[in-house]
């Protein structure tokens, strides 16, 4: 019998389209991401973790799409969504993506803030000097540079997994609860349910996908190297969010701890999971939420200005780029002002940029199913037959729990 | 003058002053100067979409009973006389070029069309100019009242169609054809610049609309990156040609951003002593001169008489640029001095060259760091050092202008420069760049 053996030069091929995926798949878990995680643990215990196995499936199914199409036309999302829908459609979806993006920048934000409290550090300073550090990075560095030290983040994340473990959870339970599906119907859990699939699915993310594979030039022809990368990407992401959920449900949500933010997750963790599990928490939160600060005002300001045409790229002058660093500067300046308000929810704020996240997803994955089934434009890589389907009824779903979602918020007695 | 913005939607009316459909679309055929609009695309109740001669519009007019921008559109024919057809696939039409990225070969940038503007030149009904700006911006997004209304402080910017380089695949064809692709008209390192913001098809699309050398100094100019998504699609034999008309320092440049397996493959398939050069320099540390330097220079033995001397130009025909100093050289290529060409082509034809040449010279071993040989060009005003191993044999030539984009810092570098250029442009409208009247 022959070994199936891996020619050294289909191995290189693989390294050398890698990259997008695993970058994607860490910035994916931002200090939001985090919070809502711990709030979903925290809130609704194990019996949450099951919704990870479909959002998983179901957030390989659209980033496979958006590195489909980066690799295919060599466009970024926001591009082909101008191209396609012309600019009244674009226009009121770059509003969506932009309300949605600004308001993860303030949880970033509020992750560092929350992070600060733990070690005993003022928000009112720490966070100013981490909004400062932010611009600094974005005007004096090299995005791409700065991107790869990030990708060393991958280390913060083993601290969840870690945590995950200090916290003794029992096992079998989890592991029960994991593939038995079950759902509440109330108001809270159909927030928290989606805020988990808003933060896991973040509308931004594709768009930060599909540009990184247009900027590492993987062509079509090697697409398929680059299919396995996501995948394992993706993958990947969810095993954070599953240490995360299950870290705080076999301590907060066993000893009925309510929690408002996820600094007093990992304050809540202490007693129940030791000091290191408390101090890993925050320093991952703190991490994460400066890494999301930094690249979100970026990463908007650049779709935006891909879509409407102006001048982007921090190469250019104030001048000559005027809307493009308006939007990083006004991002920045007003999430930093929200956060320096004494007494704000910083924990709503948090849960809420999900949700925004959360609603805006739908609009964008249709957006995506109309451009990735043009045959003008993708040629013989459009849907099959049984991927339209899976991603239609996703979407269908997805807009069925955010409009519950709206109408419980709006007639809280609508479940009961 | 109309915008399509303005014209898309409007009623159609036949001669009898019935309403037949509105127009959705215009047809063009491409031109130097102006795009000729030759079919008039509507959409009548039923929906088809449906195609017309242009020469049955009688007129583009107002309608009184509403405000003026309302320019409905009436045709010279009943409708039965139309006999319309129906659009090709690849048809060039108007809507195309809206909404999409193209070059403005004028201002040396990528920039998305927001708005097109069709005019009447001399008898016939053309695509003037783009929109481009804010205004057309806030037109198309706010709808032409409001727009008017918000926009009315912000000029047009417009650019004309004579410097309009679109980027749709099938208009790109259709321009390569008519061999009249504008961008092909701007320097190398020009167009180096505009392919990093274009995707990798639209890249070779324009590349391959060069001709040979141009393509070749493209290559040498762009950034790595582009450098090596041209190579991936690229023939072997295509690359080999440009490589062996390009400098060796240039070749090693873009044999070093190769994949191993292509570098081999290239190698084999090079003439011998070309492959040797550009391996040899391919040799040096990253850091050293040695890697940036030119191979090609001009040297004559010192044995020479200055009539012979001139006779060896003469043969060699070397560029004028690498005859300003000629190298004097033993017979085993070892530097001993230089000559300007000033004295040679004065002195008197006996004279031998050892004795004319000047022996004080400066010259860079092979191993001398580049900020070392920055140094030196500036410090003694050079614009040209030679390069010699540790044996002072004379190895090749440094050039200023190479050095200097080496030792430049990098966010210099990405501070694009493009030489400013003049709006050639005199439309017979007389209109200028921006501000447009209707």
């Amino acid at each position: 019998m022959r070994k199936p053996k891996i020619s050294r030069s289909r191995l290189l091929l693989f390294l050398a389209v890698l990259g997008p995926g695993l970058i994607t798949a860490n910035v994916d878990n931002d200090a939001g991401g985090i919070t809502t995680y711990s709030v979903a643990g925290a809130q609704f215990g194990y019996p949450i973790l099951w919704t990870l196995i479909p959002i998983t499936f179901l957030l390989v199914l659209v980033q496979e799409m958006c590195a489909r199409m980066g690799a295919v036309t060599g466009k970024g999302l926001a591009d082909l969504i101008r191209e396609n829908f012309g600019i009244k459609i674009t226009f009121f979806i770059m509003i969506g993506l932009l309300v949605a993006n600004f308001a993860t920048t303030v949880s970033e934000f509020a992750g560092i803030a929350a992070a600060g409290e733990i070690f005993g550090l003022t928000k009112y300073i720490l966070v100013p000097m981490c909004a400062a550090a932010v611009l600094l990075f974005t005007v004096r560095f090299n995005y791409k540079k700065l991107e790869k030290i990030f990708l060393l983040m991958i280390l913060f994340y083993i601290s969840y997994i870690v945590s995950g473990i200090l916290a003794h959870p029992d096992w079998t339970e989890v592991g029960r609860q994991f593939i038995t599906p079950s759902f509440q119907f109330s108001s809270a859990y159909l927030i928290v349910l989606v805020g988990v699939i808003g933060t896991t699915i973040a509308p931004w993310m594709q768009f930060y996908l599909q540009s990184s594979v247009v900027e590492k030039g993987i062509r079509a022809q090697d697409y398929k190297y680059s299919r396995v990368e996501v995948i394992l990407g993706c993958i990947m992401t969810d095993v954070v969010s599953f240490f995360i959920i299950v870290s705080c449900a076999a301590t907060l949500f066993l000893n009925g701890i309510v929690i408002s933010s996820a600094g007093d997750a990992a304050i809540a963790l202490e007693p129940l999971a030791g000091t290191l599990a408390k101090e890993l928490f925050a320093v991952g939160l703190f991490g994460a939420g400066l890494f999301g600060a930094f690249i979100l005002p970026l990463a908007t300001a650049f779709y935006v200005c891909e879509a409407f045409g102006w001048e982007s790229g921090l190469n250019k002058k104030l001048k000559e780029a005027k809307q493009f660093y308006v939007i990083i500067g006004v991002i920045i300046a007003v999430s930093l002002g929200i956060i320096l308000i004494p007494e704000m929810p910083l924990l709503q704020i948090m849960l809420l940029s999900q949700v925004v996240n959360g609603m805006v997803l739908p609009i964008i994955l249709v957006a995506m199913l109309f451009i990735i089934n043009n045959e003008r434009i993708m040629g013989e890589w459009v849907n099959s037959r049984f991927y339209n389907i899976a991603c239609w009824i996703s979407t269908v779903i997805l807009i069925i729990i955010s409009v519950v979602m709206l109408l419980t918020t709006f007639f809280p007695g609508l479940l009961g | 003058m109309v915008y399509f913005s303005q014209l898309k939607g409007r009623s159609v009316y036949d001669s009898s002053g019935k309403n037949i459909g509105s127009l959705v679309d215009m047809a063009f055929t491409d031109g130097e100067k102006y795009a000729e609009i030759c079919h008039l695309i509507y959409s009548s109740r039923n929906k088809y979409r449906k195609k017309i001669p242009w020469r049955f519009v009688k007129e583009i007019k107002d309608n009184p009973e509403t405000s003026r921008l309302d320019a409905d559109v009436y045709l010279n024919a009943p409708e039965s006389e139309l006999n319309p057809t129906f659009e090709q696939e690849k048809e060039l039409i108007v809507s195309r070029l809206v909404d999409k990225q193209i070059i403005d070969v004028d201002g040396l940038k990528v920039v998305r069309v927001n708005d097109v503007l069709l005019g009447k030149i001399e008898e016939s009904f053309c695509i003037v100019a783009v929109c481009v700006g804010a205004k057309s911006f806030i037109r198309s997004l706010a709808g032409e009242r409001l727009g008017e209304i918000i926009g009315s402080k912000i000029r047009e910017n417009i650019i004309p169609w004579e410097f309009v380089e679109p980027l749709d695949p099938d208009i790109q064809k259709l321009h390569v054809k008519l061999k009249r692709s504008k961008i092909a008209d701007l320097h190398p390192a020009d167009i180096a610049d505009l392919m990093e913001d274009l995707t990798y098809k639209e890249r070779e699309l324009i590349f391959n609309a060069l001709d040979k050398d141009k393509a070749a100094q493209t290559i040498i100019e762009s950034e790595p990156e582009v450098q090596k998504s041209f190579l991936r699609t690229m023939k072997l034999n295509n690359i080999l040609e440009i490589l062996e008309n390009i400098p060796p320092n240039h070749a090693a440049d873009i044999i070093s951003v190769m994949p191993e397996h292509m570098r081999s493959d290239i190698f084999r398939a090079m003439n011998r002593d070309a492959a040797k050069k550009i391996r040899e320099i391919l040799g040096y540390p990253d850091m050293s001169v040695g890697s940036i330097m030119h191979t090609e220079f001009v040297a004559v033995p010192g044995d020479y008489t200055a009539q012979k001397a001139i006779e060896f130009l003469r043969k060699t025909k070397p560029a004028s640029d690498k005859m300003y100093r000629i190298y004097v050289v033993d017979s085993e290529h070892k530097l001993l001095g230089f000559l300007p060409l000033g004295i040679l082509v004065t002195a008197p034809e006996k004279e031998k060259i050892q004795e004319l040449m000047k022996t004080k010279i400066i010259k860079l071993n092979i191993t001398t760091s580049k900020q070392d040989a920055a140094n030196a060009l500036s410090k003694y005003n050079l614009f040209v050092l030679p390069v010699v191993d540790q044996n002072n044999v004379l190895k090749g030539v440094v050039k200023a202008d190479d050095v200097i984009s080496e030792v430049m810092p990098k966010a210099w570098k990405k501070r694009r420069y493009f030489a400013s250029r003049t709006r050639r442009f005199n439309g017979r409208n007389g209109f200028r760049d921006k501000g447009v009247m209707q």
